[in-house]
């Protein structure tokens, strides 16, 4: 008989699980396992949520979002002055976040970028505003 | 609480359900007319109900009868109730077996359609994942880390906006 384990449990089951996971505890999922990583990368990114005053999150999660652009949009951002991030061991990201992404909430894009784009000191604050909303290709809910 | 409105069994009225391994079990008809799947098996002779044991058959049943008189919820996809993961006491005591048996109660559950004690499982191993490592979390399930240590480094930092938070 084979011996029960939760690596038995279908797929569908597994999302049911990390459902009842909060943010922190979704990611310590992604990293259990390849399995694990799969059921929990799309409903960790369907909503990330980011603690007001923790500007440093914003960075990471705008980071990972630009790692994500087209060699063309990077280009783009480039020669507007915006600083592309380097990609590690020049792989490319594991999962196309964006795609990811089911809930907008006001002003999150935007506080991504201004984190990214100001904080870092790259540009002036009176340049040319960029819309990175055309990077996001989902439906705003 | 359920007006019985909707169940047209009485309470005297039992139907036989047997396990894979032969076991039979006769239980209140309101239970079956509850979880409609559990029907399907009324009948004892020679229906038996597949994939599920006698060990685990009892365990789902003995859950089913406490909560007969629960109300009935028909919201099918509620975060809100799924993300709220107070377990009642009683619950607690009756899923606090042995992972082996939890396992087996969550599959048993989904295979036929118990969507509360399947929601009550999954919350149980959720609970059990809080607050622990990646490390913690494959000791605790026994699960192998099959990342190779470039991968695992790469995927932490695109996700590290999400770690303690």
């Amino acid at each position: 008989m084979v011996k029960m384990s939760i690596n038995l449990l279908s797929n569908e089951i597994l999302q049911e699980i990390v459902k009842n996971l909060r943010q922190n505890d979704m990611f310590s999922c992604l990293l259990v396992s390849r399995e694990w990583c799969k059921n929990t990368v799309s409903l960790l990114w369907q909503d990330p949520q980011l603690v007001r005053g923790k500007c440093n999150k914003y960075r990471v999660l705008a980071r990972t979002y630009m790692l994500c652009f087209t060699r063309e949009e990077k280009k783009y951002l480039k020669n507007n002055g915006v600083p592309i991030p380097p990609a590690p061991h020049r792989r490319p990201p594991t999962f196309d976040y964006p795609f990811f992404l089911r809930k907008i909430r006001i002003g999150f894009i935007e506080r991504l970028a201004f984190e990214w784009i100001y904080r870092k000191r790259s540009v002036d604050r009176k340049g040319n505003g960029i819309l990175l909303d055309d990077n996001f290709q989902v439906g705003k809910i | 609480m359920d007006n019985g409105t909707s169940n047209s069994a009485s309470e005297n009225e039992t139907i036989t359900l047997k396990s894979c391994d032969g076991i039979e079990f006769h239980i209140d008809a309101r239970i079956a007319n509850r979880y409609t799947l559990l029907n399907n098996w009324n009948g004892g002779e020679s229906a038996c109900i597949p994939n599920v044991n006698g060990k685990v058959l009892e365990k789902v049943l003995e859950w089913c009868e406490h909560h007969i008189n629960d109300p009935q919820l028909n919201c099918g996809d509620d975060d809100s109730r799924r993300r709220n993961t107070i377990i009642e006491e009683w619950d607690e005591n009756f899923l606090s077996c042995d992972q082996d048996m939890l396992f087996e109660i969550i599959l048993a559950a989904n295979y036929l359609e118990i969507k509360p004690l399947l929601d009550l499982g999954c919350k149980t191993v959720a609970n059990m994942m809080k607050s622990k490592s990646p490390e913690e979390i494959r000791s605790a399930f026994n699960i192998d880390n099959d990342y190779t240590p470039e991968e695992e480094e790469q995927f932490r930092k695109e996700n590290e906006w999400a770690e303690d938070y």
